[in-house]
């Protein structure tokens, strides 16, 4: 059974977008919490994330301040901010709705009542202290729609894409955070004063607890919170499924489900992905965060590369 | 159940002298017994199922999009089994005799040569597309799927106010009804006999196949895309039918054929359910400038290669001026007497007809028959002496151009209104969607009902506040009672024409044939019976009308000088699938109808949610080479731009 371009194209995209909105719901509510118990400046806080995401700029222009009100704004609801909660799901819904008659009805009924709930709302939730409340329904809605596609989506090439989507923009993400994080901890560090390791530590914790790595790397690491443990675990862990290595190792298996559909067309995609597998499996982490050998940059690159790929093989028109 | 029948219109559930009409009567009981909270609080459920279903309009004005549930009502419209099978036979017979004049002028014309369809109406009209002259469809199929809007007048009689013969649409929200009323209202429909209408889009399916030129060939939906006021449609056809949905963009003419674009490369195309219009279907034969279509479509159908559903050129028998001829058609072709009647309608072109229409322009609707969507249209009653004085001038001038039609007053039904928490009438039409086929013609049993929800309205369109009612047709004639059933049993349905179908012939459509004596005589149930009391009905029905009317005309002002500025993607939208839910009202009808839809399915899409956000937001190609620091997003690929553009910047087709 073949599949058309479109429908691939936006089941892909389907993935990635309902995957950004619960990462982005995820980082917005660790970062927001954390936020309560940190003193200092509002700005310092909050410009990591924004440069994860993007779109410093927009917000200043269109809230004139930067703290933990407009950048919970903008993360979440705004419809201006193209990688918002609300955005995502929009979007997700969008490409769903181009696709009526492939998805099952009850996936596409659980993204259109989450669109419903979740893409018009605006500060009045954080008036009413309902941002926990917000960012936990999205990282449900996300949930709840890869559990229906789990158990009704048939595991034909469509199922496939989406897949491909999901786990590309998870390994994304997390390399973004990771590299987010340096930054910021190399600007920390350069203060060297005692409060600024403190942060530095609860910094490190939060970032696992925006990728719910906190617990499954307690139980798997008992030395306690070191940047590098926790580099190591959220890069390379063969287990846990939010790691880079375990995303990139389910991006290549779907790749090469797709690819049995078509034997040998397009041997370039398994090329790549395998090759960025193999190196998150046999590179330490001391490799990537020193020696740069891959860096993180240069896996970001790669993961990039693959999707450029899959568009080119299989979206572009003929 | 409390409700006031009123004695101005044809009730569908009473009779003139209040009691109910025995196909009704269960209906009846069952809303009593249910108690109206109960009933209210069920219809509150209906909304949010539909609202959670997404089975809504579109109505994207702004990056906060909204979408409309299509109003429904849960009182449903009964039709007993006799006046069902009056209806079927004359949609029957109409779109036979619809198919062989589409095959006679695009072939040898012989109703033309025979004087009996003046030449120049057929070969004027926009919708007469000579580019398929001489070509002969699959199974000469020209309408496979019609769409005929019927109301009932003052007496109750069906009445055809038109002809949809391009791409019809509103069966889903028959289908998607009558699940939703099935799921909330079960004990509603228990021991009633109410026929199943499940079987739709298998026939179709079956209908579509069997015009395939190869065997076994591949079936899709075309839709111009989920921006048209109609996807919900397109796409949940295509699912119930297991076939793709498709949009121009996904296939091409290659080698002689049509193909879809996949992840495995070309595939091809045997037949093509299109709800795109000739107009945009295929940039290369007709307009240049669209980009919902498919280079070269026309060529490989000219060879036969692909059949498209409804076939090309269909249009040209719905324009205004041939279906005041359907009625000489029907007896030219078939040899038979019209079973449904049109709406009276006088011709310009004949001298009598002209003399009649100057003589009575106060009292009717005169339209011009090149137009539709309200343009070049007078309402005698409500124009002022000087307006009817100076269009008589432009109908005496061009006296083919134009076409005459007394007003006429829908008839009404029960319908529940939450702010009174009560039962109230309010005006109904039907549209039956036909299947016609090689061999047979299937009819669903019903049809959609819409009903005009704004009080005292005659508009049914859903922009102007009309909604929708489930629609049952009954497989006796009511009561429910082992007589009932009875009488199914010995009664007139089965077999051909019956003593029913003569009387409806004799205008009194509505009577249930069989009530039994002492149930209520047929007096009772024949409204309009005494001349005078028709008279008064048709005054007042007359006097709704106009107020509906110019009730429209102050909300949705036409300006028919602004038919070529800067036109919305509404309206594209609309062009892109006519015969949509729009043409409704009474005999005064399309011009709201078609200015409102426009509203509807506009998208605009946030202009800065494209490219215009610089740093995250670039698109797929780009990001390939581009810093990895930089988001990815969704491209918007070259053919959705110019989807988009199109959307945008395309006028009205061919509905001028």
């Amino acid at each position: 059974m073949l599949l058309l371009s479109r429908l691939a194209e936006s089941l892909f995209w389907i993935g990635r977008y309902m995957e950004r909105a619960e990462n982005t719901a995820r980082l917005l509510n660790v970062n927001y919490y954390a936020g309560l118990e940190v003193s200092g400046r509002a700005r310092e806080y909050w410009t990591p994330l924004l440069e994860l995401t993007g779109g410093e700029a927009q917000l200043r222009a269109k809230y004139g301040r930067l703290d933990a009100r407009s950048v919970s704004s903008w993360m979440a609801f705004d419809r201006d901010n193209p990688s918002s909660i609300a955005s995502s799901l929009a979007r997700a819904r969008e490409n769903a709705r181009g696709l009526r008659d492939r998805l099952p009805s009850e996936m596409w009924e659980t993204l259109n009542r989450s669109y419903l709930t979740l893409c018009f709302e605006n500060g009045d939730v954080l008036d009413r202290d309902g941002l926990f409340e917000y960012c936990a329904a999205a990282r449900d809605a996300s949930q709840f729609f890869f559990g229906i596609a789990f158990a009704t989506l048939p595991r034909d090439e469509g199922w496939s894409f989406m897949r491909a989507g999901q786990t590309l923009e998870r390994g994304d993400n997390t390399l973004r955070v990771l590299q987010s994080r340096f930054k910021d901890a190399d600007a920390l560090a350069a203060r060297g004063d005692p409060a600024g390791r403190a942060l530095q530590d609860q910094r490190w914790v939060s970032t696992l607890k925006g990728a719910s790595a906190n617990e499954a790397y307690r139980k798997r690491v008992h030395t306690g919170i070191t940047p590098m443990r926790v580099t190591e675990f959220l890069l390379l862990d063969e287990y846990f499924p939010r790691s880079v290595r375990h995303s990139a190792m389910n991006l290549s298996e779907a790749l090469e489900q797709i690819g049995r559909f078509h034997p040998g067309a397009h041997p370039e995609i398994l090329r790549l992905s395998r090759w960025l597998v193999a190196r998150l499996q046999y590179a330490r982490v001391a490799d990537i965060i020193d020696g740069e050998d891959p860096g993180i940059e240069t896996l970001l690159e790669d993961f990039n590369r693959v999707g450029a790929a899959i568009t080119a093989a299989y979206f572009e028109e003929e | 159940m409390k409700y006031e029948p009123g004695n101005s219109f044809f009730d569908e559930m009473y009779a003139a002298d209040g009691r109910v009409r025995p196909h009704y009567q269960g209906l009846q009981e069952y809303i009593d017994r249910l108690g109206v909270s109960e009933f209210q609080r069920r219809h509150g459920m209906l909304d949010l199922a539909f609202r959670n279903q997404g089975i809504t309009f579109t109505v994207y004005g702004d990056s906060k999009g909204t979408e409309r549930t299509f109003p429904f009502d849960p009182v449903p419209r009964v039709i007993p089994a006799s006046e069902w099978a009056h209806v079927e036979a004359g949609l029957t017979q109409r779109v036979g005799a619809l198919n062989f004049f589409l095959n006679d002028i695009y072939g040898d014309a012989q109703i033309l040569n025979d004087d009996v369809i003046p030449s120049e109406l057929v070969y004027t009209s926009t919708h007469f597309r000579r580019e398929v002259h001489g070509v002969t469809p699959p199974g000469k199929l020209y309408t496979h799927i019609v769409g005929t809007d019927l109301i009932r007048d003052e007496k109750g009689e069906y009445l055809v106010l038109e002809d949809n013969l391009r791409s019809p649409s509103g069966v889903s929200y028959l289908l998607s009804n009558r699940d939703a009323m099935r799921r909330i209202y079960p004990k509603m429909f228990e021991g009633q006999g109410v026929r199943s209408v499940q079987h739709y889009a298998t026939s179709l399916l079956s209908l579509l196949q069997s015009v395939s030129p190869r065997d076994n060939g591949t079936v899709v939906v075309l839709t111009p895309g989920m921006y048209n006021s109609a996807y919900f449609e397109h796409a949940y056809l295509a699912q119930q039918m297991g076939v793709e949905l498709v949009e121009g963009r996904d296939l091409f003419v290659d080698a002689g054929r049509v193909w879809m674009r996949t992840t495995g490369g070309r595939q091809q195309v045997d037949v093509i359910y299109r709800r795109i219009d000739d107009d945009f279907i295929d940039p290369l034969t007709f307009r240049r400038d669209s980009a919902l279509g498919v280079s070269g479509l026309i060529e490989v159908y000219r060879q036969g290669r692909v059949a498209i559903a409804n076939a090309v050129g269909t249009g040209v028998a719905d324009d205004k001026a041939v279906y005041a001829y359907v009625p000489d058609m029907i007896k030219y072709y078939l040899n038979e007497e019209p079973i449904l009647n049109n709406v009276p309608t006088f011709l310009g072109s004949d001298s009598d007809h002209l003399e009649h229409i100057v003589g009575n322009a106060a009292n009717m609707v005169i339209k011009a028959v090149g137009e539709a969507g309200g343009y070049g249209m007078l309402i005698g009653p409500s124009a002022t002496e000087e307006e009817v004085a100076e269009f008589l001038v432009k109908v005496r001038a061009n006296p083919r151009d134009f076409i005459g039609q007394p007003v006429v007053g829908l008839s009404r039904h029960p319908t529940f209104y939450e702010d009174s928490s009560a039962f109230e009438g309010a005006h109904i039409d039907l549209r039956p969607y036909i299947l016609c086929g090689k061999d047979e013609v299937t009819i669903v049993p019903g049809g959609l009902t819409r009903v005009a929800l704004r009080r005292g309205s005659l508009v049914v369109n859903s922009s102007q506040g009309g909604g929708s009612k489930d629609t049952w047709v009954l497989d006796h004639d009511g009561p429910v009672t082992p007589q009932g059933q009875s009488q199914f049993m010995h009664g007139h349905v089965g077999g051909g024409l019956s003593q029913g179908q003569t009387q409806f012939q004799g205008g009194f459509g509505a009577v249930p044939i069989d009530t039994p004596a002492g149930e209520g005589g047929a007096e009772e149930v024949m409204p309009g019976v005494d001349p005078a009391l028709a008279g008064i009905r048709e005054q007042v029905a007359e006097e709704a009308q106009i107020g509906a009317y110019v009730q429209s005309q102050e909300q949705e002002p036409v300006d028919p000088g602004d038919t070529h500025s800067v036109p919305t993607a509404g309206e594209e939208s609309q062009a892109a699938e006519t015969g949509d839910l729009d043409p409704a009202l009474g005999a005064v009808g399309e011009q709201v109808a078609q200015d409102v839809d426009s509203q509807i399915g506009v998208y605009v899409e946030d202009p800065g949610s494209g490219e215009q956000v610089p740093q995250q937001r670039q698109s797929q190609e780009q990001s390939g080479s581009g810093s990895p620091t930089q988001r990815q997003s969704q491209s918007q690929s070259q053919s959705q731009k110019s989807y988009q553009q199109e959307l945008e910047k395309n006028e009205l087709g061919g509905d001028k």
